[in-house]
């Protein structure tokens, strides 16, 4: 029989042991952010399928690559304060200067968002053929943040150490993803995809907005996805 | 005296303070409505003269709106703060003649824990009644006068439910209990307000 020092004892010990496993991340997503990055529905049709496989490659040497940048989702839970920047596109501008070097491509221009009717592949090829281009590349993103506090975190309660405490974790992820489509037939020369996570520990009245969490594991996952959009050209089918 | 100003300074520091911290990060404010009722407390006739009417110190609806600040957008535990302003009265309408109001300005500074998951929170915080006043009419006119502005303290719990058709938003229905002592040279000693009572609030996202 317990007394009831013993009963008070088991019930906090109880309270600490589940606020201990609350406290801990919830973890990512990555079904849902894989959903946010896809451009082309999944085709199930065996017509289609066969349609496709029958497909082609015809890219000319040099070839001209148009580049759209895929405007963000928004998804239930996931966070959406974020855009590319002028910096992130500079990035694939780098790739597609590096591949001109080396007589690989012949132009790489960007396909801006003013210009697109419909964020689908047949519309995206449709305004890459009137800019003359022989392939479209599709960057698109998605990035997730899981906010929780560490054990420091419950100091909170008390309001003041909300404000020098270092009690709140941020995680963040963010996938990033490139395609590309042969503009007149739809031939996918390749996929590339890449991801960073960044974790940050911060005051919680101090801590960084979703925006600048993501910024800084997109620009991450930008320079791994570089590094990869470039690896697959090279090694690509032409 | 000077504990009670030192008192209301904090809380004035404490407004300003987290106000202009907290509203610098946009994604962080939302606003929240809360209403309530409670009866309890010393009887008003007690203390102004013995007149015919049924009010106690600490009993009234209110009706409370202001802002609700994240502290921590943490996921479950998240601590926020509310900030609002109120008015609370309760009327002794028996017989309209001889009618009685007591009327007060409630200013509540709040701060919350509140589990995303399990939907509840529990907070504790101050309160500050100004424009505190008695009215009465007909044969209940001698009990109109002024009271002082008086500081109290507050714990409160609510569970919450999640707005259906609003993402983000929530409702919740809750205890809350204030430790509050009304003063007046015109009463005969101070009047013991504390007081549960039953809220009813809407939270922003």
């Amino acid at each position: 029989m317990l007394t009831s020092q013993q009963r008070l004892s088991s019930v906090l010990l109880l309270t600490v042991v589940s606020l201990q496993i609350g406290c801990a991340s919830k973890g990512f997503n990555r079904g849902e952010l894989k959903d946010q990055i896809g451009i082309s529905k999944p085709v199930y049709d065996d017509k289609e399928i066969k349609a496709a496989y029958d497909k082609k490659p015809n890219l000319p040497r040099p070839f001209k690559i148009g580049v759209y940048f895929a405007t963000p989702k928004a998804v239930k839970g996931a966070a959406r304060e974020w855009r590319w920047t002028e910096q992130d596109k500079a990035v694939l501008a780098e790739v597609g200067n590096e591949l001109k070097t080396e007589g690989l491509v012949s132009d790489v221009f960007p396909i801006l968002d003013s210009v697109v009717q419909g964020d689908d592949l047949r519309s995206l090829r449709l305004v890459a053929a009137k800019h003359q281009a022989d392939a479209l590349l599709i960057v698109s993103g998605a990035g997730e943040i899981d906010r929780y506090i560490n054990n420091a975190g419950w100091s909170y309660a008390l309001l003041l150490p909300a404000f020098f405490v270092r009690g709140s974790e941020a995680e963040t992820l963010f996938i990033s993803n490139a395609t590309m489509w042969d503009v007149k037939n739809e031939y996918l020369y390749m996929t590339a995809e890449a991801e960073a996570t960044a974790k940050n520990s911060y005051v919680a009245a101090f801590g960084k907005q979703d925006k600048e969490l993501i910024d800084e594991a997109k620009t991450q996952s930008l320079g791994n996805l570089k590094a990869e959009i470039k690896k697959m050209i090279k090694g690509t089918k032409l | 005296m000077r504990v009670r100003r030192l008192r209301h300074v904090w809380l004035l520091v404490g407004i300003v303070g987290v106000s202009s911290i907290l509203g610098s990060r946009a994604h962080a404010l939302a606003g929240y409505l809360s209403m309530g009722y409670g009866r309890g407390g010393t009887h008003l006739r007690d203390l102004t003269g013995g007149q015919n009417y049924n009010t106690q110190a600490g009993s009234g609806l209110f009706l409370t709106g202001g802002a609700l600040l994240t502290v921590s957008d943490t996921i479950p535990h998240r601590f926020e703060a509310q900030l609002g302003l109120g008015y609370m009265f309760q009327d002794d309408a028996r017989e309209e003649l001889n009618s009685t109001k007591w009327s007060r300005v409630p200013i509540e500074a709040l701060y919350y824990y509140r589990n995303t998951r399990e939907m509840f929170r529990f907070g504790w915080g101050a309160t500050y009644h100004v424009f505190n006043r008695i009215s009465g009419k007909g044969a209940n006119l001698s009990v109109t006068r002024d009271v002082e502005n008086a500081f109290g303290w507050v714990v409160a719990g609510e569970k919450l439910f999640n707005e259906p058709s609003k993402e983000g938003q929530a409702w919740g229905l809750g205890l809350k209990y204030v430790w509050l002592n009304y003063k007046s040279s015109s009463f005969v000693s101070d009047a013991d307000a504390n007081t549960w009572y039953l809220t009813f609030s809407l939270l922003g996202k």
